[in-house]
This record gives C-alpha cells, sequence and structure tokens, in this order.
C-alpha cells in the first residue's frame, strides 16, 4: 500500500515534510511500544502527506522501515553495521597512530584521504540510491566520521603537535555535528556529542593540573545536564531533529548521574579523603558557567513549553534547573556537602525513572534505575564497611543485592510492561 | 526553499577536508617559511591515546628566569596561561639560547628569531620570577617502540630541529642525534658531546607530506 494514500480513498492531508517526519517518529514509537498495531501505523499515517518545503526537510523513511529500526531485524543491522564502522574507524586510529616508518607521511595522509572520501561516497550511495542499503550507508557515513578523526590525529602527528593539545579532539566535533544535523544521523550526533566532552575534560586536566576534582565534575555536571535540556528542547517541536532528543537525553543524564555519584561520597569534600577534590577547593567557574548555561538552556524551554499550544509544567526542565542551582551552590563558598548531593542523586535517579515511565521511554527507566542501584550499593560500602565484621559485611551486602534485585526487576518489569500497554 | 540531498550532504563533509587541510597546510606554511633554529632538548617517552608513541621534549628555554634575561625583570609579573615571546639567538654552535623575552611580538636583530609560549606556571614574583613555558614543540612523534632509543641518546648529543614563522609559531622539523637525523630502529646512538649543524645549512629532507 502507499503509504501517502488515504485507505477510506480520502485526499490525504498535506503537512509540511518535517512535521510529517515528526509524526512518522511518534508512530514509530507507539508501534515498537505496542500501542497500536502495523495497520493501524500505516492508516494513520495514510491520512498526510508531506510537502517538500524544508529547507532542511530530512528525506521521509517508509514507516515500515522507520519502525523496523527500532525493533526487529532493521535494529539489528543497523547495531551489527554500526558496531564494524565504530571496530574499523577506531582500528584506522591505531593504525595510524603505530606511525610505520615504512609509510612515508605523504602516503598516510593520501591514504587517510582516500578512506574518507571512499567511506562518505559509499555511504552517501547506499543511503540515498534507491533500492540500497541505507542501514549499512549510515554506518558507512560513521566510518568516514571515524576516519575524519583519523585524518586529524594523523596530520597532528606528522607536525608533531603537542600531544596534549585537545583543539584535534574539538575539531572532530566541529566536522562530525554539521553533518549530524543535516542528515539527522543520531550515530553522528553521539559521535559529536562523545568528543566534545572529551574535549572538555582534555580542557579540565590540561588548564587545572593542580586544580579540583570538583571542578571537573561540575563541568561534566553541567554538561550531562545541558544535553538533558537540549534533548527536551529537540523533542519539544515537530522537525527532523525531534528524534535526537533522545540520544542528547541519554548521553546526558549518564554523564551528569556519573559526576553526581562522585559528589556524593564523602572523601569528594574532605580535604584529605581518598578523592581529595577539595584539596584546593573549586574556583567557583565551573558552577558559575554551568548555572548560566544551564539558566539559559533550561529557561528557553520552559518559556517554550508554556507558551506551546497546551502549555503544561515542564517538569524536566525544572528538575535541570534545580539540580544546577544545588549543584552550583554545592561546590562553591557554601562548601561541598556529601549529605546534600546524595539526596539530589536519590532523587534524580528516582525521577529519571518516574520521567521514564510517564514519557513511556524504557531507556530512561533503566538508566534512573541502574544509578539508584549502584548509589544504594556505594553507601551500603559507606556505612557498613567499618561497622560490620567482614563476613557479615558480605553475606549481608549479598542477600540485600538478590533481594534488591528481585525487587528492582519486578517493578522495572511492571514498568516496561504498563509502558508497553499504555 | 528546498536544499537538495546532495549539498546537504556533500558541504559538511567538503567543511571536514577543510578543516583537514588548513590544519595540515598551516604547519606546513611555517615547515616551508619558517627560519630554521637548533635547541637543546631532554625527551622522556609516554604514549597519547590518539597518535600513538612520542618523546616528550624538554628545552632549557622551557624554564626562564627572568631577573637573568634582558629586561625580564620589566615586564611585571606574570601569570599562567600568559603568552611570552622569548628572544633567541645562536651561541658559538649554532644552538639557539634564549636573550630576552617580551609580552608582544618583539622587533628582531639579524641572526634573532623568536618563539611564542604559553606561561603554564609561575614561581616567584617579579623581578626574580621563574617561568615554565610551553611553545607547542614539546612532543616528538616516533614509530612504535622506537621511543626509548632517542632517550638513551639524552645528554648533550640531543638537538631539535624548529621551524619558526615571524609570529613565533614553531614546528619540530626533527630531532638530530649526534649531528644526524634521528633514524628509528638505526643503531643505538652513544651519548656524547657534538656542534650541531649551523643554523645556515639545516638537513634539507623534512618528511613532510605538502609539497
Amino acid at each position: 500500500m502507499n503509504e501517502t494514500a488515504s485507505v477510506s480513498g480520502d485526499v490525504p492531508t498535506a503537512i509540511s515534510g518535517s512535521r510529517w517526519q515528526w509524526l512518522a517518529g511518534e508512530i514509530r514509537r507507539w508501534r515498537a511500544s505496542g500501542m497500536i498495531t502495523e495497520q493501524q501505523s500505516r492508516e494513520i499515517l495514510a491520512q498526510y502527506a508531506p510537502q517538500r518545503e524544508s529547507a532542511l526537510q530530512i528525506d521521509p523513511v517508509p514507516v515500515d522501515e522507520v519502525a523496523e529500526e527500532h525493533t526487529g531485524p532493521g535494529r539489528l543491522i543497523a547495531v551489527v553495521s554500526a558496531l564494524g564502522a565504530i571496530l574499523l574507524g577506531f582500528g584506522a586510529i591505531l593504525f595510524f597512530a603505530a606511525n610505520w616508518e615504512t609509510l612515508p607521511p605523504w602516503s598516510k595522509v593520501a591514504l587517510i584521504w582516500t578512506a574518507i572520501g571512499a567511506a562518505f561516497g559509499a555511504g552517501y550511495y547506499l543511503r540515498y540510491r534507491p533500492g540500497n542499503y541505507p542501514r549499512v550507508g549510515n554506518s558507512l557515513i560513521l566510518l568516514g566520521a571515524l576516519f575524519y578523526g583519523a585524518g586529524i590525529f594523523l596530520t597532528m602527528q606528522i607536525f608533531n603537535m603537542n600531544a596534549d593539545n585537545p583543539v584535534g579532539v574539538l575539531l572532530w566535533t566541529i566536522g562530525v555535528l554539521p553533518l549530524a544535523y543535516t542528515l539527522a544521523h543520531r550515530g553522528l550526533l553521539g559521535l559529536g556529542l562523545l568528543t566534545f566532552l572529551l574535549w572538555l575534560g582534555w580542557v579540565m586536566a590540561d588548564g587545572s593540573s593542580d586544580g579540583s576534582l570538583v571542578d571537573f565534575l561540575a563541568i561534566y555536571l553541567a554538561a550531562g545536564l545541558a544535553y538533558v535540556a537540549l534533548g527536551y528542547q529537540h523533542g519539544l517541536s515537530p522537525s527532523p531533529w525531534a528524534p535526537f532528543g533522545g540520544t542528547y537525553r541519554g548521553i546526558g543524564m549518564i554523564v551528569a548521574m556519573t559526576a553526581l555519584h562522585v559528589m556524593t561520597y564523602g572523601s569528594t569534600w574532605e580535604v584529605d579523603g581518598w578523592l581529595s577534590g577539595a584539596s584546593t577547593g573549586s574556583s567557583g567557574l565551573s558552577w558559575a558557567i554551568a548555572l548560566c548555561a544551564l539558566a539559559a538552556v533550561a529557561g528557553a524551554s520552559l518559556l517554550l513549553r508554556l507558551t506551546a499550544d497546551r502549555p503544561t509544567l515542564p517538569w524536566e526542565a525544572l528538575a535541570v534547573v534545580v539540580i544546577a542551582v544545588l549543584a552550583g551552590l554545592g561546590t562553591s563558598s557554601f562548601g561541598g556537602s556529601a549529605i546534600l548531593f546524595n539526596l539530589v542523586y536519590f532523587a534524580a535517579a528516582l525521577g529519571i525513572v518516574a520521567v521514564g515511565y510517564l514519557n513511556a521511554e524504557p531507556y530512561a527507566v533503566n538508566i534512573g534505575l541502574l544509578f539508584f542501584a549502584v548509589g544504594v550499593i556505594a553507601r551500603y560500602f559507606d556505612f557498613f564497611w567499618d561497622l560490620m565484621p567482614r563476613s557479615v559485611f558480605f553475606m549481608a551486602g549479598g542477600l540485600i543485592l538478590i533481594v534488591g534485585s528481585l525487587a528492582l526487576e519486578r517493578s522495572r518489569r511492571r514498568m516496561l510492561s504498563s509502558i508497553r500497554s499504555a | 526553499m528546498q536544499i537538495d540531498v546532495k549539498w546537504r550532504f556533500w558541504l559538511p563533509v567538503g567543511l571536514m577536508f577543510l578543516v583537514l587541510a588548513g590544519l595540515g597546510l598551516s604547519k606546513q606554511r611555517t615547515v616551508l617559511t619558517g627560519d630554521t633554529i637548533m635547541l637543546r632538548t631532554v625527551p622522556v617517552d609516554p604514549r597519547s591515546l590518539f597518535r600513538g608513541d612520542y618523546v616528550v621534549l624538554r628545552y632549557e628555554i622551557s624554564s626562564l628566569d627572568l631577573g637573568e634575561l634582558a629586561f625580564g625583570s620589566r615586564l611585571g609579573t606574570f601569570a599562567a596561561g600568559d603568552t611570552v615571546y622569548v628572544v633567541l639567538e645562536p651561541d658559538g654552535t649554532g644552538v639557539y639560547d634564549a636573550v630576552t623575552v617580551a609580552r608582544r611580538a618583539p622587533d628582531l636583530a639579524y641572526g634573532q628569531a623568536t618563539l611564542r609560549g604559553t606561561v603554564q606556571s609561575t614561581f616567584g614574583a617579579a623581578p626574580q620570577q621563574t617561568l615554565a613555558v610551553e611553545y607547542g614543540i614539546e612532543s616528538y612523534f616516533v614509530p612504535e617502540g622506537t621511543g626509548r632509543e632517542i632517550e638513551r641518546a639524552r645528554g648533550d648529543s640531543l638537538r631539535v630541529e624548529v621551524a619558526v614563522d615571524g609570529g613565533g609559531r614553531g614546528v619540530v622539523r626533527q630531532v638530530l642525534v649526534d649531528g644526524e637525523p634521528f633514524v628509528p630502529g638505526g643503531e643505538a646512538p652513544t651519548p656524547h658531546r657534538v656542534d650541531a649543524p649551523t643554523p645556515q645549512a639545516p638537513a634539507q629532507a623534512y618528511p613532510y607530506p605538502y609539497p
């Protein structure tokens, strides 16, 4: 059946290409969660016809392919081919890092330029030529972006640019993100977001050799929260980039929760603690950056949401602002407090579970539960390591883990099945 | 307005190639047009995740005692992150030593060269301040497993040939062991004092890809 032909024979309603793309994404999600059948998904989509008026319209993908992307063999193919691209790409980086003396520099440059061109050319052909293999094409485009990173590091190696210079990683991000947006390519977006995080950490490590772990954590917390807020922003309106919301939020949640987790240890805030984050104190710069960036991003999200067609309270944007403010205060002149960050951490973990449940996003439920469990285990070690005999400590810990995992699995299963049957 | 998929794809890809070419050509310009200076060095051998084995090169000019340099004590107190221009002059063996420093690109006398660096850390305060400076020429990448060969040759026999452009940007051309270009996997060099080649006659076999 033609997807854009109405089942009832009526003329389909013309909507913008970006709106159609958003609708297709939503239908894909509903179908993946079992809310509607394949037949229903086709019938709903057939009521609308996309117009090609958008300046950056992403090519519509047939709804069955879109749905298959997230479930079934389509997802398997996408995952396997992306894994292949990642292995090949990192293999190339290591190959050039070996700096084989038998290959003169000009031949290495020629080789990497050819590899980049070939990967992108093949990716373009497979993704855009009708009847070809769009998923493998997507992976080859990702491979081209990894080769591009290898090219940057090769050039820096040839000219002996300082090994601690983080500019190469930033150039990688700058090169990858425009292509991610023009193609609405989630793999490229993920690569761009990860390389940006790497650059951020590199700059922090380089710029504060005598610096503080707290600054480092605050910057990563800010980056993670900013990603969550940006993901929220992407999902607000129908656009080709609406599916980016999940990528931003998934990476952002993991990064922010990891940073928060380290802040929950008392040692982070003790001058002579084993983490000794506070030994040189926080410069205050990082939390100021965090607050400014997050206030801007979350505030914009909040405004957009309140002025939208159906204004609702933007819980996620508010949560991002609250966590940013608490973290800002906690890492500044008020002095850090493990108790404060424990409260924030466990509230955030449960909040992520709740948001995942309400938004029917299983990945968020899983992330929230994982960090909640890790937090509980960490506190168990903190409080009982010195208080109990070792044998009792481990046996009690094992019992808690087994009982806890039973409870976790039960509640997780109940939530996921509730999401699916919603 | 509809932008064709060809443009949406190939324009950002073209941007990537431009970034790569810009990165290489900016350095190649310094290599081709810059003056050649020779510096004494002491290497150590670590590894970069993305770029493989390299030796960290430490120079005499990596640590500057402002009190011992002409006009150095008049420049006020430096802080980490400040830019500093080091004016260099060749000694009798052709190796360049720091003669003075400046906060802005200085006018150079005949035979002088300048390197632009960034202050990494400081000790003391003006006029007797000591600066740890990084010039962007502190890494030399070598084939995997050969870093120790250079390290074994530490001492007075090691020189680094650096191309320096008018703006003080430096690019390491090659490392010389006993006056000869370092050949990985070659005969293990023995440390002893040699005179480095004069800057007027630098080695010309630069292994760079952009002609």
